[in-house]
């Protein structure tokens, strides 16, 4: 059950943390990564333009100790507890670098829960692992030039696939193409056909949305780092330092990638970099620290998107970002919390019993309390309650994040050994 | 919930109270069906939580469905030794007059099949049960709110001071001034007792209720630490560690689910979802405590985080404070037996001038 003494910890094997990994591998730390998924490489496999990036960063792993399909349930200090496979395992890290990415979540839509409705990262990986073709029933996709490509795609792989927009996006080719904006899923259980807003049906097995990403901050969360609301960084981002280093109870616990602010492949990669060398330097295991981590920091700031990267320069400094209420609402019906089937109905009862926090409402409804924890749910209700609050969405705190991260199995849990380091 | 039930009781005698909270509706319980009566209380409390547990029926009745359910408990014994401790602790219970009895080992397991076969033997009670205390504080305060209370939330710090006729509520956007005050709610009791340097010594205790994945109807009954809710997840409880510890959670998950596995073997290949971590506020001797402390301020706090006693606590903190009558049975629980001889008789701060936490 116990694992590994390391030099660094690197959880999430994107652009990311496989550079981190590479970086520090190669500057002589022992050096663990930590992917969650079977495959490498996380959403950048599938952006156009970042395959060839990650490829190269896979290359360069070095001598990292590679966990594949192993998921981190708990943070505590330094420790990282993890499900490998159905076997429980813990990490003890000198530093650990949580490069956990970002997540596409749906905003909720009558039918949204439907089983075929999913988000384009989620229709990708449909195409990539082969679960889609001719055989699969016709497909809507919906959204700009990221819908144009995942619709090529599903068409190549003989998928009768028709794209969903209120205008053409330049890059769609072979696939059909409908004006429009979908208003709702139908079906029992499972998709049948979805509605546009002017009341067109389009039968269909599968729908891909395009949907906002949202920085994953679950164990940035679990190690009591306080977070602040930056919409040009997706959202919700913990709060760190100018060396990516995270603000709370434990140092040598860094952020870097789309989890410390939605930014280019590259600049997700540049980010792992530099949390890699702030950490060995921390460590005393980097010669020319100062001037590798100048490098890094310089390369960060050229490899960024220049608002991102102004934001996150702000967000580093301790700037309070600009407050902005970002509503959605839906009609009483709509799901919100597919787990715990609670509807925009329950939320609006829940306001009018004196709820103003998503703590409140999920200790009234159970939203955010099901199988997922609020990882479906969380955006579309801050989104919510910052609308029917009429308050910045960046005044309202999440609601804390509680042990495990994922479920794990209760013979795992049974059979820990605790580190009396850990408390 | 404690103060929900207060004011709906109040409510119910048209007395329109209102109820203040630093924080939001129903925060301070776990998101999980809580024990109704715990049949190896001691018996002085196993009485009246007994007679608090019988209230709960009728509540459901006039406030709606609360979640109660009164599925009986069970608690196993392994060996021989802790047999040994079970028929006795069930004779004891049985002579105080508790509907507590022994069962042998094969009539647990008739029971309750999924206990370890190794159970040699249990206590049971058929009127152990388990309410959602989230529905039932929703459904106490609707109710109360409908026949005239109001309930102000997220008043965040209050400073309390007493007067010789009125006791002063004074929040960020509230003021409140009223000629009784009952503080229903531990964290509240100790910063108000530090705001008034009344003496009341407390203590945190704290927890876990570890929750699995929805499982097929296994557990028909209250074991210890291990009940199925009606949806189908399993809880698990795990006592101590208070959340302040990192390790805390994973501790709590370990020690609950190897306990749970020894108690009910098919819970070791199920998985664990959350691990909800709780906090209380109670008087070290883990008595309940209710009466007066002040002139014109009453407290009213259960004996630890369950829920058993909140309609008892409820009727008797009313019969004390609009009656003037200590109901039959809890004068053990009176405050003032947990205060310092130094500090009784101490003198009230001025209204002007509170003192701060």
């Amino acid at each position: 059950m116990t694992g590994p003494s390391v030099h660094l910890a690197v959880v999430g094997a994107g652009p990311a943390g496989l550079a981190a990994a590479g970086d520090a591998s190669a500057a002589g730390a022992r050096v663990v990564l930590i992917e969650e998924r079977p495959a490498l490489g996380g959403r950048a496999m599938i952006v156009p333009g970042a395959r060839g990036l990650t490829e190269g960063l896979m290359r360069d792993l070095g001598g990292t100790e590679v966990w594949r399909n192993s998921a981190v349930w708990e943070i505590c200090r330094r420790t990282l507890w993890v499900l490998r496979g159905d076997r429980g395992a813990s990490v003890a890290a000198g530093a650990i670098i949580l490069a956990t990415g970002a997540r596409e979540a749906l905003l909720p839509f009558p039918g949204w829960t439907l089983g075929g409705v999913m988000s384009l990262e989620a229709g990708w990986e449909a195409v990539r692992s082969g679960r889609v073709g001719a055989d699969t029933g016709p497909a809507v996709v919906t959204g700009g030039a990221d819908g144009a490509i995942l619709a090529n795609r599903l068409h190549e792989r003989g998928v009768p696939v028709v794209l969903i927009a209120p205008e053409r996006p330049a890059g769609l080719t072979a696939a059909g193409y409908a004006a429009g904006v979908v208003a709702a899923a139908r079906g029992v259980d499972t998709l049948e056909e979805i509605e546009t807003a002017d009341g067109t049906r389009h039968p269909c097995a599968m729908l891909c949305v395009e949907s906002p990403r949202f920085p994953v901050t679950d164990l940035a969360r679990r190690a009591a780092c306080p977070c602040v609301y930056q919409p040009l960084l997706g959202g919700f981002v913990p709060r760190y330092d100018p060396l990516m280093m995270l603000h709370g109870p434990t140092p040598l616990v860094f952020v870097a990638g789309d989890a410390s602010g939605l930014d280019a492949p590259r600049a997700a990669a540049e980010s792992g970099r530099l949390a890699a060398r702030a950490a060995l330097h921390a460590l005393g295991m980097l010669p020319d620290a100062e001037e590798r981590i100048a490098d890094a920091r310089q390369r960060l700031r050229a490899a960024s998107i220049p608002l991102h990267a102004r934001a996150r320069e702000a967000l580093m400094t301790g700037a309070v970002p600009d407050e902005v209420v970002e509503p959605w609402d839906g009609g009483s019906g709509t799901v919100v919390c597919p787990c715990e089937s609670v509807t925009v109905g329950d939320l609006r009862a829940a306001l009018d019993e004196g709820a103003r926090t998503p703590e409140d409402v999920r200790s009234i409804t159970g939203c955010g309390a099901g199988v997922c924890a609020g990882r479906r749910c969380e955006a579309a209700l801050l989104r919510w309650l910052s609308g029917a609050l009429d308050t910045p969405i960046g005044r309202l705190v999440p609601a804390p994040v509680h042990a495990p991260v994922r479920p794990v199995p209760a013979a795992v849990l049974a059979s820990l050994v605790i580190p009396a380091s850990d408390g | 919930m404690l103060g929900c039930a207060i004011a709906y009781t109040l409510a119910r005698r048209k007395l329109a109270p209102i109820v203040v909270d630093r924080a939001g509706p129903g925060g301070e319980f776990p998101p999980v069906d809580l024990s109704v009566w715990d049949h190896t209380e001691p018996a002085e409390t196993g009485r009246l939580g007994l007679e608090s547990a019988g209230h709960f029926p009728h509540l459901q009745d006039q406030i709606g469905p609360i979640g109660y359910l009164r599925t009986g408990g069970l608690t196993p014994a392994d060996t021989s030794a802790e047999a040994e401790a079970g028929e006795l602790l069930a004779r004891t219970q049985a002579s105080a007059g508790l509907p507590v009895r022994w069962l042998s080992g094969e009539e647990a397991l008739q029971r309750e099949p999924a206990l370890a076969p190794t159970v040699c033997g249990a206590t049971y009670s058929p009127h152990d049960g388990v309410v959602n205390p989230l529905l039932m504080t929703r459904r106490l305060s609707a109710a109360a709110r409908h026949l005239g209370a109001t309930f102000l939330y997220h008043a965040g710090h209050v400073a309390i001071s007493a007067q010789a006729r009125w006791v002063s509520l004074r929040g960020a956007r509230e003021h409140v001034e009223a000629r009784r005050v009952i503080v229903a709610s531990g964290e509240w009791l100790a910063e108000i007792d530090r705001q008034l340097g009344i003496g009341l010594p407390t203590r945190i205790a704290g927890g876990y209720a570890v929750t699995t994945e929805a499982l097929p109807p296994l557990v028909r009954h209250r074991l210890p630490g291990v009940r199925q809710q009606s949806r189908g997840e399993v809880i698990l409880d795990h006592v101590g560690g208070e959340g302040v510890d990192c390790a805390a959670a994973t501790r709590a998950m370990r020690g609950a689910t190897s306990a749970a596995a020894r108690l009910v073997p098919a819970l070791r290949d199920v998985r664990i979802l959350h691990a909800w971590p709780w906090r209380a506020t109670m008087s070290p001797d883990t008595l309940p405590l209710l009466g007066k402390i002040e002139e014109g301020i009453f407290v009213a706090v259960p004996h630890a985080p369950g829920v058993t006693l909140v309609p008892l606590l409820a009727h008797a903190v009313v019969a004390i404070t609009v009656d003037g009558r200590v109901p039959e049975g809890v004068q053990a629980w009176d405050p003032r037996r947990a205060r310092p001889a130094a500090a009784v008789g101490g003198v009230l701060p001025r209204k002007d001038s509170p003192k701060g936490p």
